[in-house]
């Protein structure tokens, strides 16, 4: 079983002054999966992220990606072993066209620039951004389109695993089912495990395999979707003990 | 580059258009290297005449002390400045110094410099000897260094262009649009910033000698301030990463401060540094991106006026 595991993060914790983000915090991603990762508003879910991909370094405990130990390794060389991201908040180039984006995040596996570029451009086609749009500048599109360049730029460093933050934030109904279509068809064609934080429930109940609760910065519990939805202490952690 | 050449036949072997248009490419040689750092990578250097000070000061020195070519120092200025860009940058990138901070930090080094250089080089100006010839890279007349300045010039803008097309010049426009997501796709920030820096600060150190022989003369103040933010202006005005748009602003607003200089410096004072400040401001309202894109707009304004009036 554990051949299968790609990530694991053992007794993981970040505090930050006197509040404790993550504590104690343990789980595993198994190779080809859809991680749901939830958790109510300062769970700790993006910190987690933050701390596996070296944005953080955390106070305590350990993250293993294959096996090897990258704790606390700056972010530039934990993408390059092979774990990219996407933000809560979008960080796109605003002054670079979307195909230059793309092509700085596939530089990252050549020094060929016209290779980079026909790569990015795939990967575009793959997340449906039309050819139309890969000159445009990175400020004058639209949010959407913002959601699906950052995905681009992610999938375009070829990463093994790919955390999404809140990737359906601010989107309205029919373009969240959009990426729910992408997002399965980068985990299946492409074989990218993922890890998805999310609150949209509708969204993360319905493409994760498997889901892991954070409350507190603790880990709460963890199982498929359907479970999840119906174990007392998620809904406790969401909805508070006393009926409102 | 052939028509530049061609300049000092239009302007007659004029000594003062000559040297006029030999200033113009040297503060285009130095702005065009500032966009390495400044346009590319996004970080607001202020610091570009501590370099040309340090290394151009160093290759004067040696031919004036040491009889020593100016070939060699301009390579030993060159080296020396990106040995003090490593020490300046090193730390600064290392605890993520960017933004205003970076710009006051280099600002703070040309004023070192300025000051410490006081103590070594003392009060007075140094006058470069009257040495001639293709060793000493100095001549009677300004005709052969500003040949040789164009072919500075022709680097520089060769090594911008390879630059922005190459991986670094991505890497580097990522840095500046977003350094956490630029981390985040595998970039390592602090070695290509530091890269950037060299880069710009070795060009800089090379084009010195060139520099002080132009002003005929060095001193402490030759570690200027004001003349650092100038070309940092050059820079911002022409469009960040537009080689074009720096390269005309640089040669545009040279040639206009040396006219209102000319015309204006006898009448009142200071009047035309006025003057130019109230262009720098309406070209900043105007074209808040820079110079770039008003030419562009020009060029597209004109050519709608003329097939437009006569279809």
């Amino acid at each position: 079983m554990s051949d299968a595991t790609l990530l694991e993060v053992v007794n993981l914790s970040k505090r930050f002054g006197g509040i404790t983000a993550l504590n104690n915090v343990s789980m595993r991603i198994t190779k080809g999966e859809i991680l749901g990762i939830i958790g109510p508003n300062g769970a700790g879910k993006t910190t987690l992220v933050n701390c596996v991909t070296g944005i953080y370094k955390p106070d305590g405990g350990k993250v293993l990606f294959l096996g090897e130990d990258i704790t606390g390794k700056q972010p530039h060389f934990i993408a390059l072993k092979g774990i990219a991201r996407t933000w809560q908040k979008i960080r796109p180039f605003y002054n670079m066209t979307v195909i230059e984006a793309v092509t700085a995040g596939a530089l990252l596996r050549t020094k060929d620039v016209l290779k980079a570029r026909e790569e990015a451009a795939e990967v575009l086609e793959f997340v449906g951004i039309p050819r139309s749009k890969f000159e445009a500048l990175g400020k004058n599109i639209a949010l959407i389109e913002h959601k699906l360049v950052d995905l681009a730029r992610a999938i375009a460093t070829k990463p093994k695993l790919l955390f999404l933050d809140e990737v359906v934030a601010g989107l309205r109904p029919h373009e969240v089912d959009v990426i729910a279509d992408v997002v399965k068809k980068v985990n299946r064609e492409m074989g990218i495990t993922l890890g998805v934080i999310e609150h949209v429930m509708r969204f993360v109940m319905n493409i994760s395999d498997r889901i892991v609760v954070l409350h507190e910065g603790r880990l709460l519990t963890q199982g498929k979707p359907a479970e999840i939805a119906r174990d007392p202490l998620v809904v406790e952690a969401y909805l508070g003990t006393k009926p409102i | 580059m052939v028509a530049g050449a061609t300049i000092p036949f239009l302007v007659g072997f004029n000594q003062y258009y000559i040297l006029l248009a030999l200033q113009s490419v040297i503060v285009a040689s130095i702005a065009l290297a500032w966009n390495i750092i400044g346009g590319y990578a996004g970080q607001l250097d202020l610091a570009s005449f501590a370099y040309i000070g340090l290394g151009g000061i160093l290759a004067t020195m040696l031919m004036m002390e040491y009889n020593i070519t100016p070939w060699a120092g301009m390579f030993l200025g060159a080296g020396i400045s990106a040995a003090l860009a490593f020490i300046i940058g090193y730390p600064l990138f290392r605890f993520g110094i960017r933004g205003v901070w970076y710009a006051l930090s280099t600002a703070a080094l040309v004023v070192i410099l300025h000051e410490t250089s006081i103590m070594v080089l003392g009060p007075s100006d140094y006058y470069i000897p009257l040495v001639e010839g293709w060793y000493y890279l100095r001549f009677r007349t300004w005709e052969n260094l500003y040949y040789f300045s164009l072919i500075i010039l022709a680097f520089v803008i060769s090594l911008n262009l390879y630059i922005s097309r190459s991986k670094i010049g991505y890497y580097l426009k990522a840095i500046r649009e977003d350094e956490v997501a630029a981390e985040a796709v595998g970039i390592d920030v602090r070695k290509y910033k530091l890269l950037a820096l060299m880069t710009y600060a070795s060009i800089l150190g090379f084009i010195g000698y060139i520099y002080i022989v132009s002003q005929r003369t060095f001193s402490y103040n030759t570690f200027s301030s004001p003349q650092s933010t100038y070309i940092a202006i050059i820079g911002i005005v022409g469009g960040l990463g537009s080689v074009s748009g720096v390269f005309t602003a640089a040669i545009i607003l040279k040639i206009v401060e040396e006219y209102l200089r000319g015309y204006l410096g006898g009448v009142l004072p200071g009047l035309h540094l006025l003057l130019f400040g109230v262009l720098l401001i309406t070209v900043g309202i105007l074209r808040p991106e820079g110079l770039s894109t008003l030419t562009d707009t020009l060029v597209r304004r004109v050519k709608a006026k003329i097939w437009g009036g006569t279809s």
